[in-house]
C-alpha cells in the first residue's frame, strides 16, 4: 500500500492525477462539442454522400498513430503549414510556438479520438424515430426546442458510449502527449513510463498504472449505469 | 473534413522537401528521401519486423479466434455464452498502457525471459476481440440448418463446418483478419513495453526517431505507410466489411 500513499501524499504525484483528470474531461468536452454537429448533419444527408463521409472520417483509424502525430507536427511546426499560412497571410511577422504546447496535444487529441465519437452518437441518432421530432414541430415548437427537449435528451446513450472512449482514451494516453506535448507532460502515463522503463521501479508503476486502471474502470462503471449495458469499444490505445 | 485530412496531406506534401527541415510548403520536389527510407538499415529491418510480427500473431490469433467464435455460436446455455465471450473481449476495456506493464510483470514473475514470443502473445491478445467480433457478426447470419443439412447428407461435423459454415462466413473472417492485421501492425503502446531490442518494430522505430528527429524521412515512411493503409480500406470495402 506504501506505494498508493506515495501517489496520494507526494504532491507532484497527486497534482500528476489531477492533471491527467482535468486532461481527459477537457478532451472528452471538446471532442463532444467538434462531434455532435458532425454526427447530426450526417443524419440529415443522402445515402451517397454519407458512405462517401463516413469513408473520410473512419479514413484515420487505419492510419498508423504515429503518422498522425507527425502530420501535426508538420502542421504546427516553426515552418509548417499552420505558421507558414499565418507569415502569408500577414497575421503574424514570426513564426510562433504552436507545437509542444497544450493546445497542440489536445488537437492532436481530438483528431485521433473523434471517429469513435461521431460514430457513437451517429448510431444513437439514427435509432431516433424521425416521426418524434417532426410531432414536435406540429405541436408548435421551435427547431431549436426540438433539438432540445427532443433529439438531444434520446442521444444521451451515445453521447455516454463516445465520452467513455475518449475519456478512458485520454486519461491513459501516452504517445500522443509525449510526440505533440514534448517533455515536460505531467500525465500518470509519462510518470508510469519513466518510472517503468527507465528507473526500472516496477512495483510503483504497478501502482501508477492501477491508477489509471482505477479511473478507466470508475468511468466504465458510470457509463453503463447510465445507459443500461456495457458494451464494449476499444479503450485506451492512444 | 479538412481538420480530418489535414494532417495526412500536409504529411505527404512534407516528404518531397529536398532540405533536411520540415517545412510547407515544400521547398522542392524530391524523392532523396524516400531513397533513403528504402534503403535505411533502422526503418528497413524494422518494417520487417512489424510484418512478420503482424503476419505471425493474425494466423495464430485467427486459429484461436475462429473456432471461439463458432463454439460460442453454438452454445447453448446463454449464461456460459456470456461468460466465454466477455472474457474473450475483456482485453477491449483495459488501456494498453496498462496491459503493456501487467504482462511485463507477469512475465518477471514467471521467469520469462522477454522474447518474439512474449510480444506476440500480448499481441494475439489485443487482437482476439476484434476478430471474434467481426467473425461473430458474419456467422450469425449463417442459418444452422445449413450445416445440419451438410451433417445429414453424410458430412461430419468438422467437414461440415470446413465445406458449409467457413465458405458462408468468408467476408467475416477476411475482414477480421484484415482488422487484425492492423491491429497488430499498427500497435505502438503495448509494444513499447514488449519489443526487445531484436523485434523494434516500425511504429516504435518511428516513435523514437521522431522524439528526436523531425527530418522528412519519418513523412517517407509515413507516406508509404499511407499508401498500405489505403490498399486494406480498399480491400475492406470491396469486401463489404466497412459497416458505419
Amino acid at each position: 500500500m506504501e506505494h498508493y500513499i506515495t501517489i496520494v501524499s507526494n504532491r507532484v504525484y497527486l497534482g500528476s492525477v489531477v492533471y491527467t483528470l482535468r486532461f481527459g474531461f477537457i478532451v472528452t468536452g471538446v471532442t463532444l462539442l467538434l462531434s455532435y454537429p458532425i454526427a447530426y448533419t450526417l443524419t440529415k444527408i443522402s445515402p451517397g454522400r454519407l458512405a462517401a463521409y463516413s469513408l473520410i472520417i473512419l479514413s484515420p483509424l487505419f492510419v498508423n498513430l504515429v503518422v498522425r502525430a507527425y502530420g501535426w507536427i508538420a502542421l504546427l511546426s516553426k515552418y509548417g503549414a499552420v505558421n507558414s499560412t499565418l507569415v502569408w497571410l500577414g497575421w503574424e511577422v514570426q513564426p510562433s510556438q504552436l507545437l509542444y504546447t497544450d493546445g497542440s496535444v489536445l488537437v492532436g487529441m481530438v483528431h485521433v479520438l473523434s471517429p469513435y465519437m461521431i460514430l457513437s452518437i451517429f448510431a444513437s441518432l439514427s435509432t431516433l424515430d424521425p416521426a418524434l421530432p417532426d410531432a414536435a414541430a406540429n405541436l408548435g415548437a421551435s427547431s431549436w426546442q426540438t433539438f432540445l427537449y427532443i433529439t438531444l435528451p434520446l442521444s444521451i446513450p451515445g453521447i455516454v458510449a463516445g465520452a467513455t472512449v475518449v475519456f478512458t482514451s485520454s486519461v491513459s494516453a501516452y504517445v500522443l502527449p509525449l510526440l505533440l506535448g514534448g517533455i515536460d507532460v505531467k500525465l500518470v502515463s509519462t510518470l508510469l513510463y519513466q518510472q517503468v522503463m527507465i528507473l526500472g521501479n516496477y512495483p510503483f508503476g504497478s501502482a501508477l498504472a492501477a491508477t489509471i486502471y482505477i479511473l478507466t474502470f470508475l468511468s466504465l462503471v458510470v457509463s453503463s449505469n447510465l445507459i443500461g449495458q456495457a458494451r464494449p469499444s476499444a479503450v485506451g490505445s492512444v | 473534413m479538412g481538420f480530418v485530412l489535414a494532417p495526412l496531406v500536409v504529411t505527404v506534401a512534407a516528404s518531397v522537401n529536398p532540405t533536411p527541415i520540415l517545412q510547407f510548403p515544400p521547398s522542392g520536389v524530391s524523392f532523396v528521401w524516400f531513397r533513403r527510407v528504402l534503403t535505411s538499415d533502422i526503418f528497413v529491418p524494422a518494417f520487417r519486423a512489424s510484418i512478420r510480427l503482424a503476419v505471425v500473431s493474425t494466423s495464430v490469433t485467427m486459429l484461436i479466434g475462429l473456432p471461439a467464435a463458432y463454439g460460442a455460436t453454438r452454445l447453448e446455455r446463454a449464461r456460459l455464452k456470456e461468460i466465454i465471450l466477455g472474457l474473450l473481449m475483456s482485453p477491449l476495456m483495459v488501456p494498453q498502457l496498462v496491459m503493456g506493464i501487467g504482462l511485463l510483470q507477469f512475465y518477471s514473475y514467471l521467469g520469462v525471459s522477454m522474447s518474439f514470443v512474449t510480444l506476440l502473445f500480448g499481441h494475439v491478445l489485443v487482437q482476439l476481440p476484434y476478430v471474434i467480433r467481426t467473425v461473430l457478426a458474419c456467422l450469425a447470419n449463417v442459418d444452422p440448418a445449413l450445416e445440419e443439412a451438410a451433417q445429414n447428407l453424410g458430412a461430419s461435423r468438422l467437414r461440415a463446418v470446413v465445406a458449409v459454415v467457413l465458405p458462408l462466413a468468408r467476408p467475416g473472417i477476411i475482414a477480421g483478419g484484415i482488422f487484425a492485421f492492423v491491429v497488430s501492425f499498427d500497435n505502438v503502446l503495448m509494444t513499447l513495453f514488449l519489443a526487445t531490442a531484436r523485434n523494434v518494430t516500425l511504429p516504435i522505430q518511428m516513435l523514437a526517431y521522431t522524439e528526436h528527429n523531425l527530418d522528412p524521412s519519418i513523412a517517407a515512411v509515413a507516406t508509404l505507410l499511407l499508401g498500405n493503409s489505403c490498399v486494406l480500406l480498399i480491400l475492406l470495402r470491396r469486401i463489404g466489411g466497412l459497416r458505419v
